[in-house]
């Protein structure tokens, strides 16, 4: 199973702005590490139907990105967004969790970050 | 068959991105990856062996995730790609945005709630999230009075309040619903007024009935949650089991003397309570607290977390206690919390249940309520009956079976003390030859005391008094004025 990965204060603002720009729709990406650290943050579309609740990803993005990746690229892990809502696992979120990713969650409140949470499986 | 394997999951599969297989169809070549690395299983199939939620299959860019496709036979140099699903959302609050949205709030409202609307994650979102709410709040005692109060005071659109008892002087010791003047009136009726005092415009309901099975489901049914404040195992089953079977989340709370718990059953990550409990302590080993006591500010504590656990679940703020029991000891401000977690094979709550209606349980049974039939009965007498014997001067033994701070409540005159946990070591300080009779606060205690005995093989006659000294509470003695 893959270690944990740390992120720099940049690449965080960088995804507080993704967040708080794509409220009230949630935001989801994916976090390209390079060793332990973040290299790169890439958003992904979100397809789902009701984008204000959920969001889904259609996992052939994932593939294109992979393919595009620098050889001492890997993929870390995701982010996504709740707006109006706590940065809480959510059932879904958890379901489609993969042992060994590393996952942010950023809380979003009238388009303004509240709380940032990392889970792992 | 070549095989790409997502990054995501790469390490699962010796670092490789991809593999070659001469599997002919799908079905093979999981079985070749699970064959060849036998760590991946537990990754891509549950223990029931079905492809796990997260992973998605696809063959020359066509979705090929449902097994009905994996026995297909697929050509020699056709690509399959094992990637992760990724989706996911936010959780969602008990109160909808649909129900939200069809709330308004007016001018008065705006004012009255202004120190909520101050609050980012509260806002004006989430006071029509609370106004369109509608809560069960079982019981209206000690943990029932702060959670109706805080529930009323946040705007709850609809509160509803089941309580089959009347208010007593002991009651106002706690329960902060009542006060002197309601003794005797329904506890639903002064927990009407203390709503209508608060706030005119909630909608309050009350049932004044004892919970049993079958009133629970038409009580709770349609309603977005409930707080059982109840205080006994029976009615707490109950009420978990009916909420189990109507889908609907429960804030669970109890107290005793100094320690009091709390937790979210029936939602998110929590199983309920019989996943965390499967049965209730034997009957006779926990005094609930109207017999044990509990000091007086204790289920302000504990009713005011429930109410705010219900409030964050109806706005779908915050972390929530599900799938954790915060236990809190007041008397030596320890607070923690415990993990708990869905039974696979809970009774009610896993997949193949056990109870699919409520009638189908014995729950007097299971709470040992029913009178146990093998063992004998123990004789009793009534309260007249031992008075008639004490004032005649027959010789016979009285064993107060109490605590001594209980004792120091109200004497026994002319009893021997003997805690219950000495009692079958000190037998040899009663006399076979005469009566001896037990007697504690209410007279179950003192039936456990009798069956202790005869299990430590003590042959002379005993009684128990029936409604222990409560019961003689009223009896006047010729020899000294009133008892009390």
């Amino acid at each position: 199973m893959r270690g944990d990965i740390t992120i720099s204060d940049v690449m965080i603002a960088d995804l507080v702005h993704r967040a708080e720009q794509t409220y009230p729709y949630e935001c989801c990406g994916v976090l390209v590490s390079k060793g332990s650290r973040v290299n790169r943050i890439l958003s992904l579309t979100n397809n789902s139907e009701n984008p204000n609740i959920s969001f889904e990803a259609d996992p052939m993005e994932l593939y294109g990105i992979e393919q595009g990746l620098e050889t001492d690229e890997d993929v870390g892990g995701f982010y996504h967004s709740h707006p109006d809502a706590p940065a809480e696992l959510s059932v879904a979120d958890e379901k489609n969790m993969i042992p060994g990713m590393t996952y942010l969650i950023l809380s979003v409140y009238e388009a303004k970050i509240t709380d940032i949470k990392k889970y792992r499986k | 068959m070549n095989i790409y394997i997502s990054a995501t999951l790469r390490s699962f599969f010796g670092g490789n991105d991809s593999l070659e297989t001469d599997a002919g169809n799908i079905a093979d070549a999981i079985k070749f990856l699970t064959d060849e690395y036998p760590d991946s299983k537990s990754v891509l199939l549950d223990d029931d062996g079905n492809i796990r939620s997260f992973i998605r299959l696809y063959l020359n860019d066509t979705d090929v995730t449902d097994p009905k496709k994996w026995d297909e036979a697929t050509d020699d140099d056709a690509e399959l790609l094992l990637l992760p699903a990724i989706a996911g959302g936010r959780p969602e609050p008990l109160i909808t945005d649909d129900r939200r949205k069809a709330v308004t709030l007016d001018d008065t409202e705006v004012e009255r709630f202004g120190k909520h609307l101050l609050l980012k994650e509260i806002g004006v979102k989430g006071q029509k999230r609370i106004k369109a709410a509608r809560v069960v709040v079982a019981g209206a005692g000690a943990l029932g009075s702060p959670v109706i109060e805080y529930l009323a005071a946040a705007g709850v659109g609809t509160i509803k309040a089941v309580d089959f008892d009347n208010v007593t002087l002991e009651n106002t010791q706690s329960q902060i619903l009542h006060t002197a003047r309601d003794v005797k009136r329904p506890k639903v009726a002064s927990a009407r007024d203390k709503v209508r005092n608060i706030n005119k415009g909630i909608n309050f309901e009350d049932e004044n009935s004892h919970i049993d099975k079958d009133n629970i489901i038409s009580i709770i049914d349609g309603y977005d949650l409930v707080i059982d404040c109840t205080d006994n195992y029976k009615t707490r089953y109950l009420i978990n089991d009916a909420c189990v079977l109507c889908g609907i989340p429960e804030v669970y709370g109890a107290i005793y003397q100094y320690e009091g718990m709390l937790t979210v059953l029936n939602y998110g990550n929590g199983g309920c309570l019989r996943c965390i409990f499967p049965a209730p302590p034997p009957k006779g080993m926990v005094p609930t607290c109207a017999t044990g006591g509990a000091i007086s500010p204790l289920p302000g504590v504990i009713g005011s977390l429930m109410a705010n656990e219900a409030l964050k679940l109806i706005m779908g703020i915050g972390e929530h206690l599900d799938g954790r029991l915060l236990s809190i000891d007041s008397m030596n401000l320890r607070w923690r919390f415990l993990e708990t977690k869905k039974d696979k094979n809970c009774q009610i709550c896993s997949a193949n249940p056990l109870i699919r209606e409520l009638t189908e349980f014995d729950y007097d049974d299971f709470c040992g309520l029913k009178e146990d039939e093998s063992e004998l009965p123990v004789e009793g007498y009534e309260p007249e009956e031992l008075a008639r014997k004490i004032e005649s001067g027959e010789s016979i033994t009285i064993v107060d079976v109490r605590e001594p701070h209980e004792r120091a409540i109200q004497r026994f005159p002319g009893a021997i003390v003997i805690p219950i946990g000495q009692l079958a070591r000190r037998k040899g300080e009663l006399n076979p030859e005469q009566e001896t009779i037990f007697i504690c606060r209410q007279g179950q205690r003192s039936i456990l005391a009798i069956n202790t005995l005869r299990e430590a093989g003590y042959m002379g006659p005993m009684y128990n008094l029936k409604g222990g000294i409560d019961a003689m509470k009223d009896i006047m003695f010729s020899n000294e004025g009133a008892w009390l």
